[in-house]
């Protein structure tokens, strides 16, 4: 009797898990229910060439992005050159004062201003010339145009050194201050800031880290999982940093498998997969990841002026530690978690139905961004691709479910038998 | 007569231990964790204007020149106010030059006028040169018969010496040269931006 009872319990514990799975699989389905805004950016470009007397700033504005100044424009959409008049000269003092240029840090004006359209007359092309008496120490105020929530403007400036090789900033968002020269303290201070907020601000790394070590493991065990990634990040994080391109598109498409594989460690998760699976899972993941933060470390070096080094070698200490901390934490409050009572499947599982719903919206995301940039033809491939890992999830826990029921009817059965 | 025998184990003793360690330990991370996310987030927070709508932006973000307008504007608003407590009526910008209180009396740079508007006073900058901007410094007086206002002496919230809170807010349109001198009732809906010092406090950033 009291063998049919703990049966009859281990039963209800196993069907309750299934409809945890169950209640996973239809919130991971959830992901599809939200539209998403294309955006598309403006871009100014900037050419700088400081030398020893002068600093020469050449820029191209498209028309859209000082539409305050209502320069008179023409049926096809471009600016009526017969009617722009002063209109130009007044866009060109905008110009030079919104870009702000300072030399060894103080404003500098410039001393000549020359403003004309651009040849296809959708843009104004601006020059500008400074008396300097040397040829460091600048720092400019980049992407001072006015855009529109889904017409950002993004500023991307070539500074071109009287020696040395040429950088590129490209800069997006708030106005902001780069200084073209920085010391070496501040390239480390602001690539261990930056590195540390990209850490803490919720990417992929963080879900795949709570959904790793959601489950209990052992110290060691959690350890290597742990180090697979890391050394997945590791080993990825450098090539897009030392290819003259970067990754281009095949950075969104490494994003959009790990987005991917963060369903599949859910997956992983709920089914309870073994170690060696996970770390291998664990390891791939980090590599796609890691190109992520390669793109990061590219989008870094460019500020870091003559300290690329320094930017090279602090991102990466500064990411690997931070994760190592987050990660003991997590495992850490696991850890005691499982001590204090709660149950395991509620968490395990609320967890990960969580991370992969999270990891769907991301796939729809960066599959927006693919299409946008034209690497895949249509959002449909995208739907399905994301349609199929939402399947999957449920067929998971259908599979689950059975499997669940039908070791609660044998336990139940032979709980009968031996009573 | 019975005898009890007491016996420890010391890995039951021990125990207790460990996990008060370990919750302290989890606790020392989760803490280390925020604290620093917070502190990054105070940093770069402050410059990136995270918390602004979009028509506001922070003064620390604009070219050198402006900043001192908006520095000079907010420090000539403090004797505007006190003319105000003085004689109930807010200055005229010519008196407020013949004082030599910046920004009103900037080198023939800008024009100011004063507008009115019920309990909104306007003094608005129209520059010289049309490429500058143009600045429009708004004051709230407290409609007649309203509720006392419960937010705290803020930049935006100055509460002269007779107890009346003003709302203050300071703007900037680009070329402003194009923009027409006029009272303007909702500033954010024709292109100015509210500039700000700190982001405004969202519970009391109240404007009619």
């Amino acid at each position: 009797m009291a063998g049919s009872r703990v049966n009859t319990g281990a039963a209800l514990v196993s069907v309750r898990r299934a409809a945890w799975i169950a209640f996973a699989a239809v919130l991971c389905v959830c992901g599809f229910s939200s539209a998403h805004d294309v955006i598309v950016e403006q871009q100014v470009d900037i050419v700088i060439r400081p030398s020893d007397a002068h600093l020469v700033v050449q820029m191209h504005v498209p028309a859209s992005a000082v539409a305050e100044a209502k320069l008179p424009t023409l049926a096809d959409g471009t600016l009526d050159e017969a009617r722009i008049g002063p209109a130009l000269e007044i866009v060109g003092a905008d110009a030079a004062r919104n870009l702000d240029v300072w030399y060894d840090r103080r404003p500098i004006v410039p001393s000549q201003v020359t403003v004309r359209l651009s040849a296809d007359r959708r843009a104004v092309d601006v020059a500008l010339s400074y008396s300097t008496t040397g040829a460091n120490g600048f720092s400019a105020r980049l992407n001072a145009f006015t855009g529109a929530p889904l017409r950002p403007v993004r500023t991307t400036v070539q500074y071109v050194p009287a020696s040395g090789s040429p950088q590129t900033v490209s800069v997006v968002g708030p106005p902001r201050r780069v200084a073209f020269d920085p010391t070496t303290a501040d390239v480390i201070s602001q690539v261990a800031a930056r590195g540390l907020s990209v850490v803490l601000s919720g990417g992929d790394h963080l879900l795949w880290l709570l959904c790793v070590l959601l489950p209990i493991r052992r110290a060691r065990e959690a350890g290597v999982v742990v180090l697979a990634l890391l050394a997945g990040q590791l080993a990825a994080m450098f090539a897009p940093a030392l290819l003259p391109n970067g990754l281009g598109s095949i950075g969104t498409v490494a994003s959009l498998i790990a987005a991917s594989a963060l369903v599949m460690a859910a997956l992983q998760t709920i089914v309870r997969a073994r170690l060696p699976w996970v770390v291998a899972l664990t390891a791939v993941f980090g590599i796609l990841n890691g190109c992520a933060f390669g793109g990061l470390l590219v989008d870094i070096r460019p500020f870091a002026g003559s300290h690329q080094a320094a930017a090279l070698a602090v991102f990466p200490i500064v990411v690997d530690v931070a994760e190592l901390w987050i990660a003991a934490v997590i495992w850490g409050t696991r850890t005691w978690l499982a001590t204090s009572g709660l149950q395991d499947g509620l968490v395990t599982i609320t967890a990960a139905a969580f991370v992969a719903h999270t990891a769907v919206h991301r796939m729809l995301d960066r599959g927006q961004l693919l299409v946008q940039s034209g690497v895949v033809d249509s959002m449909r491939v995208v739907t399905w691709l994301t349609l199929g890992w939402a399947l999957a999830m449920v067929a998971v826990a259908l599979a689950e479910l059975f499997r669940q029921r039908g070791a609660a009817a044998r336990a139940r059965l032979s709980g009968l038998q031996r009573a | 007569m019975t005898m009890r025998t007491q016996v420890q184990n010391r890995g039951t003793l021990a125990q207790p231990w460990r996990e008060r360690l370990a919750v302290l330990g989890v606790a020392a991370g989760i803490v280390s964790i925020i604290g620093i996310y917070v502190a990054l987030n105070a940093r770069t927070g402050r410059d990136s204007g995270a918390d602004l709508l979009p028509y506001q932006t922070l003064v620390r973000g604009l070219p050198e020149f402006d900043q001192r307008i908006f520095r000079e504007l907010r420090q000539g608003l403090l004797t505007a106010e006190g003319d105000r407590t003085r004689t109930s009526t807010w200055p005229e910008p010519s008196a407020l030059a013949a004082r030599h209180v910046a920004p009103f009396a900037s080198g023939g740079s800008y024009e100011w006028s004063r507008l009115q508007q019920g309990t909104i006073i306007d003094y608005f900058g129209q520059p010289k040169d049309p490429s500058a901007p143009a600045w429009l410094l708004e004051i709230q007086e407290p409609e007649p018969g309203m509720l006392p206002d419960p937010a705290p002496p803020d930049e935006e919230h100055h509460r002269l010496s007779d107890g009346t809170l003003l709302h203050t807010y300071v703007w900037m349109h680009r070329f402003g040269g194009q923009v027409p001198v006029g009272f303007v009732r909702q500033p954010q809906n024709v292109g100015w931006v509210g500039v700000f010092s700190t982001p405004p406090n969202p519970v009391f950033y109240n404007r009619r």
